[in-house]
């Protein structure tokens, strides 16, 4: 875990328990427990909302550095393609416009109820941790795997032709057509786990929470093993070049 | 007086005037002797002979000996990926890598945090 993310974690820890504290838990967003939390805010007196105001404008700092992070990470992918940069970059924009809006209203929070009301809505209005930063690295991902298949597949009829014109030549191009073969089975493999992943993960929303966790689990997964499949394609590949030189 | 007259004429086309001297009086000279011949000038462009032909009439035959050029080997085949092309898959590996490591990371802090 980098220093980054450490202070972020550490920082959110902080807020959530010091609003939990006073009754004014992140936790308490949710729609399920909101009314309970409402009316069990004993430790959210006068004396007190100061620092949970104080808690809140660190959780939604944390967030406006999340959301810079993950938008120079889509800036920096070479592999997204251009209308799922057009859509995160839209996610992160309306998510960033409203984030910031709260921390200029966080200043303002004078009294338990108000707090809670702007924890409330940092949290189930816009999920970044939940729903905004998975979604914008899975996509990232999803897309990069795509790219990797289609340079793959793109590649298979010269790999094929050069295995051709090798075992013209009198070379033994049985391991070679060997590996080929298990090439384009990978990137078939690697395609069929990988390719409704952006859709899906794209369909995502602040609402979708929590149905979206298990989504987001289930899309990690596909991508993991579309990776293993597309790491062993690269070996194949590797091994073709050997072989036939 | 004639005789004088035919001598001299012979002796004007430079012939022998043996036969007349012996004639006497009143014959004809019988001129004797060889044809003169001048030398032809010199040509005074060079002399080119046309109307041959450059194709032989015979076969061309004949050995000789000396070193051939050695050819190598056959070229090597062309790699069946350009070294471009594997660069750029090892580097989208390595992004896919990357994002799926944080996407792990997202995962396990959206547990503790919405």
């Amino acid at each position: 875990m980098n220093a980054h993310i450490r202070h972020r974690v550490t920082t959110l820890a902080l807020a959530a328990a010091t609003l939990a504290t006073m009754g004014v838990g992140l936790a308490a967003a949710g729609p399920a427990t909101a009314a309970t939390s409402v009316t069990s805010r004993p430790g959210c007196t006068p004396a007190t909302v100061a620092t949970a105001q104080q808690a809140l404008e660190a959780a939604l700092q944390s967030r406006v550095t999340e959301l810079a992070s993950l938008t120079t990470d889509v800036q920096n992918a070479t592999g997204l393609t251009a209308t799922d940069r057009a859509t995160v970059s839209g996610t992160l924009s309306t998510t960033s416009s409203g984030i910031q809006s709260l921390v200029g209203e966080a200043p303002s929070a004078a009294t338990c109820l108000a707090v809670w009301q702007e924890a409330k809505s940092m949290v189930q209005n816009y999920r970044v941790f939940a729903v905004v930063a998975p979604q914008t690295h899975l996509d990232i991902a999803a897309d990069t795997a795509d790219g990797i298949e289609t340079t793959l597949a793109g590649q298979e009829p010269n790999i094929q032709s050069a295995i051709t014109a090798s075992g013209k030549d009198g070379v033994n191009t049985t391991a070679a057509q060997a590996s080929f073969a298990d090439l384009q089975s990978q990137v078939t493999a690697a395609q069929g786990l990988t390719s409704g992943v952006p859709a899906t993960v794209l369909a995502q929303t602040p609402a979708s929470y929590p149905g979206s966790s298990p989504v987001f689990v289930s899309a990690r997964n596909a991508l993991r093993s579309g990776f293993a499949d597309l790491k062993q394609a690269d070996a194949d590949l590797q091994a073709i070049v050997a072989d036939l030189k | 007086m004639r005789f004088r007259a035919v001598a001299l004429a012979a002796a004007l086309v430079g012939t022998s005037l043996a036969a007349a001297a012996c004639g006497g009086g009143g014959t004809t000279a019988q001129v004797v002797g060889t044809p003169v011949t001048r030398p032809h000038p010199a040509p005074t462009t060079p002399i080119r002979a046309t109307g041959g032909s450059s194709t032989p009439t015979t076969a061309v035959s004949g050995t000789g000996t000396g070193s051939s050029v050695p050819t190598g080997g056959s070229p090597p085949s062309a790699p069946p990926v350009s070294p471009t092309t594997i660069t750029q898959l090892n580097a989208q590996l390595g992004a896919l890598g990357t994002s799926l490591n944080q996407v792990d990371t997202d995962l396990a802090q959206a547990q503790g945090d919405q």
